[in-house]
């Protein structure tokens, strides 16, 4: 694959996505620290996130990073619905690298170091954080443990 | 009532008196067994047949019922031990999963001190990259030298006796998403490593590494122009289809084919006689089917190699544009088989898609194909051209949900190794039965990162069953007898001349049967669900003795089993529905057991 090419692929995903980058933004508040992080393979910073305050932009947020969610191939590693498949699951309310904003920013964004690449360089950064909010909806508040035995189908997507 | 009972007290008290009943004559191993190979196990299926037969009979179906547990070890990794040990020389040889550390037990000294423990230097970033968890299938020995793969795509090469890395081979990209989980073989003096990937948008192929040096010797591609693939003039593929110009490239569109998967992950065999080395290609990629319209050649396919230069001899495409992700990769076992009153020299391979095909192993025509486990997507297949007649109703689309696909994703049979016994002529076959809805979905391609393009949910069954360990007879292509299982069977076979076959459970029995009725005769609970291969080796004291990794894992274990996931902390999932009871079975383990009389 040339680089030629996986440009011209991820183009065709965002434009695919284009609408959602001009999400409403009402009011803006300071940068988490990790956002004006850039991953080194970055050719430049990326236009400065905002985060969303209202309760309504946030649900709007959520609702984009669901679809962004499909559209960058996402749940192919963390499962449908984030429900975890070769990646760890993004239900379960644990983070191995930290669930605050800036944290999960940073783990899109810079990738970790057990397979998760730095999307930093492909995908722009209020996207990022449109991501980042759908990955906090879906775990807030669970904390599933081995003994629970009445949980919800858990999809399979990808092996 | 009665009477029937004393006629089957005595037809049991007659056959406990017999080895065991042939039900195929004149059936033999396609391949010499290595030397003193009832006292050993050098390399992953036993012999180079994959036979997974033992010559020993010490336990028989009348002492077996007294086989205790001998001695264990924890290989300190809790992930799932798919593959087996070696014994070489009262040493016995353990690799682990990820981070692939190698251990050399001492036989011959009380409580099986270490020899060494070897830990190579492996890449981090391969345990996201690795689909289905980060499974090891083994290593394989010869010349003094331990060879295995890394899961971060290195091939290594360590000394027996002292543990020391004598050389380290980059075989594959894990920044491309390629990894290295099968187990090697060596043939004469190389080395015949794999490429895993299929869900990555990789390019598979099969190298031969020279077994002194680590060098490359040759390198075949699975995809791509014919020069790639090794196709010369001394290519003859059975079937029509199968031959053209760059096949590999010109049945994708564009250059579809660069990323189009055929990883070759599974096991390898190879006929000494024909210097053919034989090895199964895995899913095209993306599964979405509406990004690779063609045939997408080499993918799902069985491909025989010269052994020597890695040409392509012929090649067999099992599932033709595969719209289900039933890769080809399951082993070829070789045996000499009576069809229709002539012996046949075969390969006999137990697909994902749910059929078992007998194979001419000089020509690649398939001789038989019958179903061995529950399947809908086909209605059989076409022995004039070798394609399976595809049940429009199953084939699957982009954005078309397609209900109660059989089987499912994982195949009426995956990566657990059947086995095969000169003595009846039957093969031992540990099975699955689950079946599937699907959904195609267009999807970008990014290195490194999944290329697969659907949803598919998986579901038990019909007949209320998910696995059954079945005996087979590849020479009509019928069950002769099957044990049921409440999971699917995700552990190998072992058969033995004194007429047992073991297996493992995903639930964590460790059990053995009677070869010629399939009666089960004994079990045993471990500390893990079994995902492992059993292998038979005679101890310095000159007993018998069986060995068999316990350790959940693997696509089904790690993906699926949902709670038996939990215990790790970045995967705690509500329970699936595929297998929503096995959880209060078993939980994450990595420990190797002992048993003997």
């Amino acid at each position: 694959m040339t680089i030629a090419r996986r440009s011209l692929v991820a183009a065709a995903v965002l434009s695919a996505s284009g609408a959602m980058w001009s999400a409403d933004r009402t009011e803006s508040t300071p940068l988490p620290p990790a956002a004006t992080r850039v991953a080194p393979q970055a050719p430049a910073p990326r236009p400065a996130p905002t985060a969303a305050t209202d309760t309504q932009g946030a649900s709007r947020d959520v609702e984009a990073g669901a679809k962004l969610f499909v559209a960058y191939n996402c749940g192919d590693c963390h499962g449908a619905g984030g429900s975890g498949a070769m990646g760890p699951s993004l239900q379960d309310n644990r983070w191995r690298f930290g669930g605050s904003e800036a944290e999960i920013y940073r783990s899109i964004a810079d990738g970790r170091p057990e397979g998760m690449p730095a999307w930093g360089p492909l995908i722009p950064a209020a996207h990022i954080r449109q991501l980042v909010a759908y990955a906090q909806s879906l775990g807030a508040g669970k904390d599933v443990t081995t003994e629970n035995f009445t949980g919800a189908t858990v999809e399979r997507s990808g092996h | 009532m009665r009477t029937h009972a004393l006629v089957l007290l005595a037809v049991a008290a007659g056959c406990s008196q017999e080895v065991g009943r042939t039900f195929v004559a004149n059936a033999r191993i396609g391949t010499p067994m290595p030397p003193n190979s009832d006292a050993q196990w050098t390399m992953p299926g036993h012999d180079y047949a994959n036979s997974r037969f033992s010559e020993m009979k010490d336990l028989t179906s009348g002492n077996v019922k007294d086989l205790r547990a001998a001695w264990t070890f924890s290989t300190g990794v809790l992930r799932g031990h798919e593959g087996q040990p070696l014994v070489i020389d009262n040493t016995m040889y353990i690799v682990t999963p990820y981070p692939n550390v190698a251990y050399a037990l001492d036989l011959t000294q009380p409580g099986m001190p270490l020899k060494w423990k070897f830990r190579p230097e492996n890449d981090l970033r391969a345990t996201g990259m690795a689909c289905c968890d980060v499974v090891n299938r083994g290593a394989s020995f010869a010349n003094g030298k331990l060879v295995y793969n890394l899961l971060d795509g290195h091939t290594v090469a360590v000394d027996a006796e002292t543990g020391l890395q004598l050389w380290r081979t980059k075989v594959v990209d894990v920044a491309k998403g390629e990894t290295i989980t099968m187990a090697p073989i060596i043939v004469k003096d190389m080395v015949m490593v794999g490429s895993s990937g299929g869900e990555m948008g990789v390019r598979g192929s099969l190298t031969a590494l020279d077994l002194a040096t680590g060098n490359e010797r040759w390198r075949g591609y699975n995809l791509g122009p014919d020069a790639d693939v090794k196709i010369t003039e001394r290519f003859k593929p059975f079937y029509p289809q199968d031959r053209g110009v760059d096949l590999g490239a010109t049945t994708w569109p564009g250059d579809a084919w660069k990323i189009g998967g055929s990883a070759a992950w599974g096991w390898v065999t190879y006929d000494p006689e024909l210097n053919l080395v034989y090895y199964g290609t895995s899913n095209p990629g993306p599964w979405n089917q509406d990004q690779r319209p063609g045939d997408n050649k080499w993918t799902c396919a069985i491909l025989a190699r010269d052994a020597d230069t890695g040409e392509l001899r012929w090649a067999y495409q099992i599932t033709p544009h595969d719209l289900w992700d039933y890769d080809g990769v399951n082993e070829n076992i070789l045996a000499d088989l009576p069809i229709n009153g002539t012996v046949r020299k075969v390969l006999v391979h137990f697909d994902r898609n749910a059929f078992a095909y007998t194979i001419d192993r000089a020509t690649g025509e398939v001789l038989l194909a019958e179903p061995f486990a529950p399947m809908n997507w086909s209605s059989g297949v076409d022995l004039t051209t070798g394609r399976p007649r595809v049940n429009p109703e199953k084939a699957t689309k982009q954005d078309v949900l397609v209900k109660d696909i059989c089987p499912s994703l994982e195949g009426g049979k995956n990566q657990q190794p059947a086995a095969f016994s000169p003595v009846t002529g039957l093969f031992y076959v540990p099975t699955i039965n689950l079946c599937m809805d699907y959904k195609g979905r267009a999807v970008a391609y990014f290195p490194g990162t999944p290329y697969i393009g659907a949803d598919a949910p998986e579901k038990g069954g019909p007949g209320g069953y998910k696995g059954e360990f079945i005996a087979w007879d590849a020479t009509t292509g019928k069950k002769i007898w099957g044990i049921k299982e409440p999971f699917p069977v995700w552990g190998g076979a072992l058969v033995t001349a004194g007429n047992l076959v073991f297996y493992g459970t995903l639930d964590g029995w460790f059990k053995a049967a009677d070869a010629t009725t399939g009666e089960e005769l004994w079990k045993f609970k471990v500390g893990s669900g079994v995902v492992g291969n059993p292998i038979a080796y005679r101890g310095p004291d000159g007993k018998q003795y069986i060995a068999i990794y316990a350790g959940i894992g693997g696509d089904m274990g790690a993906l699926i089993a949902g709670d038996v996931a939990s215990n790790l902390p970045h995967d705690v999932r509500e329970r699936g529905t595929t297998l929503p009871d096995l959880a209060k079975y078993t939980s994450w383990g990595g420990m190797l057991f002992v048993f003997s009389l």
